[in-house]
């Protein structure tokens, strides 16, 4: 089911964030989203969060956690998977 | 009596774009109004997505002053957007209009598409007939574009005025106005203070169109404007040496909406439908878009619930971002500076109005993010 999502979940990072040289296929499964990977931040990831609830009804928790959960599109699916 | 196929109420920019839709496509209009000519009205300055509709209608703009961006002050700060910067730059620029002129051409094109214009009064609607002060009107057809008194919604005890927004607004055309940086010459110029705000609308010949909008909370006594000014640095600077050309003419508790926009053998159009707090200057988008849209649904026998579900979707990302200008949020984050260039963008295609176009979501995206972005506004790095 994972894999099913992370289609759709680039292609959300890149409208919502709106990162609008990228590609879907241009962000890897594995990568880091944060730091030297996409460069994403604290507040790319609050942005984030909220258009996954709107969209896959998850709700991702503010707390040291979400840390885990953004590292890559591998994980937020997983994430997203489970709790949907 | 007169009969009719269409009676559209109101000629002014709703009222004509209904009505040159359906004349272009055969039908027997005719537009009933109090008026022969334009009166001076607000709503003077228009935003750059308006013009699909404007262009759709042939509409000529030249001579109007030219709109490049929109400029918002609260203390010392000012902050300016430029239309160019939107997400979608479709039209980079707008007009500030005076509406007798405006609305004359908006009638002249209707006239040209074939609608006939009906000088008379509205009384009262009942199914198939309009009676006015003038005798009774027939008609298959009755659309309300009569503007924010809502002629039909009233009668038919459907009015619905905004829990939170019911603000006042007062204005005039004025002389020698000083239009500060950061403002481009045609930027509209909103001064936020504790209460109110002022607008700041220049037309091509040099006057300005100034308007004072207040809350009903805000007890600046009698002399409302003298003492709104006192608390408004940035406008008494822009008025230093202003003249006041006309006598201050008021509007009041403004932003309201029709429970339903349409029913058997009729519909409403502009702010006869809704219409809401001009701080965005949206309301001539407003009455354009929903009133050509509500032409193209009835000429081609379409859904009018799934237009009514529409345009009240669309309405609601600017709705929220005039909450946020209220509730402080929209000037935080305004002012702040911009962490990400992308928010600059964003709120730059909300003040554009950039609502209508099928599946946007980049006016959604802002305007859900102000509450939260503004509570970041003091940990966040700007650039």
């Amino acid at each position: 089911m994972a894999e099913g999502i992370k289609p759709r979940l680039k292609a959300l990072i890149i409208e919502s964030l709106m990162l609008e040289d990228m590609e879907p296929d241009d962000i890897e499964d594995a990568a880091p989203l944060f730091g030297e990977g996409l460069g994403l931040d604290s507040v790319d990831a609050l942005e984030l969060a909220m258009e996954i609830e709107r969209v896959f009804g998850v709700t991702i928790p503010q707390d040291a956690g979400s840390r885990t959960i953004f590292r890559s599109v591998d994980s937020l699916s997983d994430y997203i998977a489970k709790a949907a | 009596m007169i009969a009719t196929d269409v009676v559209v109420l109101g000629g002014g920019p709703s009222g004509c774009a209904v009505a040159t839709v359906l004349a272009r496509a055969g039908r027997d209009v005719l537009i009933v109004d109090r008026l022969r000519a334009p009166a001076a009205a607000v709503g003077e300055s228009l935003l750059p997505f308006g013009t699909r509709v404007l262009e759709e209608m042939g509409v000529s703009m030249e001579g109007f002053q030219v709109k490049r961006g929109a400029v918002f002050t609260r203390g010392d700060d000012s902050v300016r957007f430029a239309f160019s910067e939107a997400v979608r730059p479709t039209w980079p620029s707008a007009w500030e209009v005076r509406r007798d002129v405006f609305d004359q051409r908006l009638r002249d094109v209707a006239r040209q598409a074939g609608a006939r214009f009906h000088h008379a009064r509205a009384e009262r609607f009942e199914p198939g007939v309009l009676h006015t002060d003038g005798g009774q009107i027939h008609c298959e057809l009755f659309v309300d574009a009569a503007g924010r008194r809502k002629f039909l919604a009233r009668q038919r005890g459907e009015v619905e005025h905004h829990p939170v927004l019911r603000n006042a607004a007062q204005s005039a055309h004025h002389a020698d106005v000083d239009h500060l940086v950061p403002a481009v010459r045609g930027d509209i110029t909103i001064c936020r203070f504790v209460g109110g705000w002022f607008w700041f609308i220049p037309f091509a010949d040099e006057t300005t169109s100034v308007g004072l909008v207040t809350s009903p909370e805000c007890r600046l006594g009698r002399n409302r404007w003298a003492a709104a000014l006192a608390r408004c640095p940035q406008a008494a600077r822009r008025l230093a040496r202003a003249r006041r050309l006309s006598p201050l003419s008021g509007v009041e508790n403004f932003t309201s909406y029709a429970a339903r926009f349409h029913g058997p053998g009729w519909a409403l159009a502009g702010d006869a439908a809704l219409f809401l707090d001009p701080v965005f200057s949206s309301g001539v988008l407003l009455a354009l878009e929903s009133a050509w849209t509500l032409g193209e649904v009835i000429r081609d026998g379409g859904d009018l619930d799934f237009w009514e579900a529409g345009l009240r979707a669309a309405v609601v990302p600017m709705e929220k971002a005039v909450l946020a200008f209220y509730d402080g949020s929209f000037m935080d984050v305004a002012c702040a500076g911009y962490h990400k260039p992308r928010y600059r963008r964003q709120i730059t295609s909300l003040l554009a109005g950039d609502l209508f176009a099928p599946g946007n979501e980049i006016s959604r995206r802002m305007a859900d993010k102000f509450g939260w972005l503004a509570g970041l506004v003091g940990q966040v790095e700007t650039r």
